[in-house]
């Protein structure tokens, strides 16, 4: 060890050393060994000060570094083995924390190509953001009367009128039910004007994102999803089921199912998703078991997406919700024009409630087309 | 005779291709981050594919695009986030922020870096297990941000005189 005699002229050294260092670059090098004057590898430590003594940064390497003459710590009894070689802690933390990032990413990675593998999924449902719930459901009532079931530049269809049947009831409410699937694309376009005109009635909670299949037609439409929401009204019962999912089957063909129909269900199915009552417009399917499927207590149904979802191609999520309060927006008049005809369809099996809706000027000019009197 | 004060209290300098990197850097994101927030409100599309797995529009309008994702809770567009941190990084990744005495700056840098780094990683995932693509402007803003985290790990604790072998362990 060294005396307070060999200390003095050595923190003299130091000092100067360390006046040098302060205007003194920190080179690659030296960032990576971590500290100026830290020895590297292979290289014999300096000999620390006495304790108590300020250690000057950079001072050992010029200074004291081996080689230049500083004196080094004989070696311990039984030739230093055991002890590692001072490394520089700077380096240790550097790396290690960006190993650690890499680490991350690569473990993100192989989950998701993993999952990629297993699933061939499309993209998972996440909760909706509260501003575009709040865009969906809550149109402005004078979006709904100015547009009415006027959508100039898209085409729409109206629900088919079942004459002769009682009107269908769930838990001794009249009843609303939806089929469809996530990967849909025509579900995607129908979903819009269905959760606008049921918002009308009652309330959602639990919509989430999603968007149709990225290989089927009109790829990766922007939508939202039934699958997790729950529909509460005063008025009506809606079972709103996404039948299948984004999922492929294993196979290669079709997509795994997502929530199965229950007997009552697939009864309904059986009956009126037909192609009698398919639309011409939107969907040139007509066989039976069609999704979309939308049926307004067995007195209205719609076979198919009331508009195409063309419209919908390169258009964000906010900026169809966004779009909503504006009724000169091309695509918020065929959501809206749909969601009348919904809406007047519901008011005329759950006793024209709730009378504002109902009374509406959009409403009124739906049922007068659907050829009822409310 | 010349004194200077102890390393414990300012800070070497940087090389000084350090210091231009880390401003490059800096401002490269904060280019990115700009267009990203501007696309955010929608005010110009996203040039950027919107099949397969890189797809900007299914990210950019996740219910992940805001902090936190939750419906119903008060949420921040991440893009804007990303637009304030690198307005902060532009400032602390300065020349003159490199060469200021204070440890603090050097320290702030050091922090906001880390937890930029740690942010990346949450969004990364994000779009890796929740929302299942990439957006391109993302991930190159996650890359200058790992590059910048490299640099100034490598760069600010030797400054700031860390990582010495403390002198009761010895060797």
């Amino acid at each position: 060890m060294a005396n307070d005699d060999q200390q003095k002229p050595a923190r003299t050294q130091a000092d100067k050393e360390r006046s040098r260092q302060q205007s003194r670059a920190v080179s690659g090098k030296e960032a990576a060994r971590g500290v100026q004057g830290q020895p590297g590898r292979g290289q014999r430590p300096p000999k620390p000060p006495a304790k108590g003594a300020k250690r000057p940064q950079g001072a050992q390497a010029k200074a004291g570094g081996p080689g230049r003459g500083r004196p080094v710590r004989p070696p311990a009894k039984g030739g230093g083995r055991g002890r590692p070689p001072q490394r520089s802690r700077t380096a240790l933390y550097t790396w290690g924390a960006v190993g650690l990032v890499i680490v991350v990413v690569v473990v993100l990675v192989v989950v998701n190509a993993t999952k990629s593998n297993n699933l061939s999924a499309g993209p998972g449902a996440s909760p909706l953001t509260s501003t575009i719930a709040h865009q969906i459901t809550t149109v402005p009532e004078s979006v709904f009367n100015t547009v009415g079931v006027t959508s100039a530049t898209v085409p729409v269809n109206k629900l088919h009128k079942i004459a002769g049947q009682k009107v269908l009831t769930f838990d001794g409410k009249p009843g609303v039910f939806y089929m469809g699937g996530d990967f849909c694309p025509f579900c995607a376009a129908q979903r819009w004007a269905i959760a606008a005109a049921l918002a009308r009635f009652g309330k959602f909670t639990g919509l989430e994102t999603m968007e149709s299949s990225s290989t089927d037609t009109d790829p990766d439409t922007q939508t939202i999803t039934f699958a997790k929401a729950k529909y509460t009204s005063p008025y009506i019962t809606a079972e709103l089921i996404e039948y299948y999912s984004n999922v492929p089957k294993s196979t290669g063909s079709g997509y795994t199912v997502l929530h199965p129909l229950t007997k009552a269900q697939a009864a309904l199915v059986t009956k009126y998703d037909v192609g009698k009552y398919a639309g011409t417009t939107a969907s040139t399917t007509t066989r039976s078991g069609s999704i979309p499927f939308f049926d307004v207590g067995d007195q209205f149904v719609g076979v198919g997406a009331s508009y195409r979802p063309t419209v919908l191609q390169g258009l964000k999520r906010t900026q169809i919700s966004g779009g909503l309060s504006d009724a000169s927006n091309p695509v918020t008049q065929a959501i809206v024009a749909v969601a009348n005809y919904m809406s007047a369809a519901i008011c005329s099996i759950d006793g024209a409630q709730p009378a504002a809706v109902c009374t509406g000027a959009g409403v009124s000019k739906a049922a007068k087309s659907l050829g009822l009197k409310l | 005779m010349q004194t200077a004060p102890p390393p414990t209290e300012s800070a070497v300098r940087p090389a000084l291709w350090r210091v231009v990197a880390s401003s490059v850097l800096s401002l490269a994101g904060l280019g990115a981050s700009i267009y990203l927030t501007i696309a955010h409100f929608d005010k110009i599309p996203l040039v950027c594919s919107d099949k397969g797995f890189v797809n900007c529009t299914k990210v950019t309008t996740s219910a992940e695009s805001y902090f936190p994702p939750f419906a119903g809770w008060p949420h921040v567009p991440v893009a804007l986030m990303g637009l304030v941190f690198y307005v902060i990084l532009v400032a602390v990744n300065s020349p003159w922020a490199w060469w200021a005495a204070d440890r603090r700056v050097h320290l702030a840098r050091l922090g906001l870096l880390a937890v930029g780094m740690a942010f990346a990683l949450y969004l990364v995932a994000c779009e890796m297990v929740v929302i299942g693509n990439i957006c391109l402007w993302c991930t190159s803003i996650h890359i200058v941000t790992f590059l910048l985290f490299v640099l100034v790990v490598a760069t600010v604790p030797p400054m700031l005189g860390w990582g010495h072998v403390a002198e009761d362990e010895g060797y």
